[in-house]
């Protein structure tokens, strides 16, 4: 489970952001390339998942994991969004702060003192990889401020798209692409908290399970759909 | 004049469900993640 769950998500991952980055190429619409990078991230995620799985502890595998897994995924994803539903302005500037926070981000998980064997025990089921790994302070409150944007934006973001299109009952295709796109970014959390719950695989599977719902959502939403004319 | 538009009558049900179930879940994570930041609720991962 430690293994499969997490390399399947990963591949999965990066099928997503070679569809979404083929997107951009056609378009060079800014949201596809943040998508196709939030998408990326997620697959970098689910790779270090595995391979902690499969060989074990590696320092770097962890704070490659933690970094873009655990901090910067749904930051990324949902700044998509953003470009897709914000003014130009408000967007580029919201991605200017993205860009700082990342790259503060980055410089606290790799100056980090770690210590693997924090990981079992204390509310967590210990057989993945946990954020519990790390001594400094000042990182892992990092997490919650990206993940808050993150879910706001993208789970938000959909959320809204799907209720626009619902309302004037245009776009079916759209209305449930941007369902599954919402719900398939809620499942990871759901899943991190399973996990505090010490149900085991949880945060893996809630992992698989919400880039299945992603990806499903992206062919949905970019694939018309018959729909119902006016009687 | 024609009737308003409509979906499917299945989508016409699952739909506002789906809406309304996506908002509930979005104002949970909100305030999870903000008592968590506050640090209410101890550090998840």
């Amino acid at each position: 489970m430690n293994t499969i769950l997490p390399l399947l998500s990963s591949l999965i991952s990066f099928a997503l952001a070679v569809f979404v980055l083929n997107r951009y190429r056609a378009g060079k619409r800014p949201h596809s390339l943040l998508w196709g990078i939030g998408s990326i991230f997620y697959g970098i995620g689910g790779f270090c998942e595995f391979y902690n799985g499969a060989f074990g502890w590696n320092p770097l595998v962890f704070r490659l994991w933690y970094l873009f897994g655990a901090i910067l995924v749904a930051a990324w994803l949902g700044q998509g969004t953003v470009y897709l539903l914000a003014k130009p302005r408000l967007a580029n500037s919201l991605m200017i702060v993205l860009l700082l926070g990342s790259l503060f981000a980055f410089f606290k998980v790799f100056t980090a003192q770690l210590d693997p064997s924090l990981m079992a025990g204390g509310g967590h089921t210990g057989s993945e990889l946990s954020g519990k790994a790390i001594l400094t302070d000042g990182v892992r409150v990092l997490t919650p401020f990206f993940n808050l944007y993150g879910t706001i934006t993208l789970v938000g973001g959909a959320g809204y798209s799907a209720y626009i299109f619902w309302r004037k009952r245009i776009l079916l295709h759209r209305t449930v692409g941007n369902i599954l796109i919402a719900v398939g970014a809620t499942l990871p959390a759901f899943g991190g908290f399973f996990s505090r719950l010490q149900v085991p695989g949880a945060l893996y599977l809630g992992e698989f399970l919400g880039i299945i719902l992603l990806f499903l959502g992206f062919l949905r939403a970019t694939t018309e759909m018959p729909e119902t004319a006016p009687a | 004049m024609g009737k308003p538009r409509q979906y499917p009558p299945l989508y016409e049900k699952i739909v506002p469900f789906a809406l309304g179930t996506l908002a509930l879940i979005v104002i949970v994570l909100v305030m999870v993640t903000v008592a968590v930041a506050l640090g209410v609720i101890p550090t998840p991962v």
